[in-house]
């Protein structure tokens, strides 16, 4: 174990052998309201299951257009990746998303603190408007 | 939440649309508020010790060493792409970063927040070790 390749002391095992068998997403689950009501950015996500791979569907702040929807849908893609509190660790904390919306694609990495979900947005705009890349962090409770 | 949209710019979410004043002229978004040496504040730092943030000749790059006793691990250099504070800025406060290192692909998302540099890592065992995919979080100073 310890002639593993690590780029940092974090990295080297010592006797804990990581676990074994799949990841289980079920701490994640739920729906995550926005800690802020006024937020401009990303209003609740809701974290669902199929088959054992970590859904994510989020919901953007504004009105959807023609109705009195006080948000829009983004729909609902796969977790990029899901991630524990260390690599010894079966503990499912984190994940990543990615959503193209043909003008924009937003990267978005979320962990759980102290009973918060922590979401960064990391967003970049691809339709020549000018707009600048932009970073945002939301908080996201159940 | 509210958002009246008299652009015809397409927006995923109210700030996706640059607040008061018109869209922001063409540009890039300027590094310099980021660069410089960062030092993990916690001296006992067993992840990244150290991030070296650089723009030469247009090219904004980080090299991170990784914490390793008396012997920092040089992750070598990669590019960084630049993220504002909001859609409407041109003031850099975060960057993303993916290192392959070969047994492990490392994807860094930072941004400062009140001088300090906060760094998350997303870490992916790709050598069939077993080691778990984790989430860290750390923070820097200049």
């Amino acid at each position: 174990m310890t002639d593993l390749r690590y780029a940092r002391e974090a990295d080297r095992l010592d006797q804990t052998p990581p676990p074994a068998g799949p990841l289980d997403v079920s701490p994640l689950l739920g729906t995550w309201i926005n800690t802020n009501p006024g937020s401009r950015g990303i209003v609740r996500f809701v974290l669902g299951s199929r088959d054992g791979v970590l859904t994510v569907r989020a919901f953007g702040a504004g009105l959807t257009e023609g109705t009195e929807e006080p948000e829009r849908d983004w729909g609902e893609v796969d977790a990029e990746r899901i991630y524990t509190d260390g690599m010894t660790s079966g503990n499912v904390m984190s994940f990543t998303a990615r959503y193209d919306f043909g003008f924009l694609e937003s990267h978005l990495q979320a962990n759980m603190n102290l009973g918060l979900l922590v979401v960064a947005g990391y967003n970049t705009f691809t339709d020549g408007s000018g707009r600048s890349s932009y970073f945002s962090r939301e908080f996201y409770h159940r | 939440m509210e958002t009246t949209t008299t652009t015809s710019l397409p927006w995923s979410r109210a700030e996706d649309l640059p607040e008061g004043a018109a869209e922001p002229g063409p540009g890039t978004l300027d590094p310099a508020p980021l660069l410089g040496t960062w030092i993990n504040t916690n001296p006992r730092v067993r992840g990244i010790a150290r991030i070296v943030l650089a723009a030469n000749g247009g090219r904004f790059t980080v090299q991170v060493s990784g914490a390793n006793g008396d012997a920092p691990i040089d992750w070598g250099e990669v590019p960084a792409t630049p993220f504002a504070h909001d859609a409407g800025s041109r003031e850099t406060m975060a960057f993303s970063a993916a290192y392959d290192l070969g047994f492990q692909r490392v994807e860094l998302q930072a941004n400062v927040k009140q001088g300090v540099l906060v760094v998350a890592s997303f870490n992916e065992f790709t050598d069939g070790s077993g080691r778990s995919s984790y989430f860290t979080r750390e923070f820097f100073y200049r």
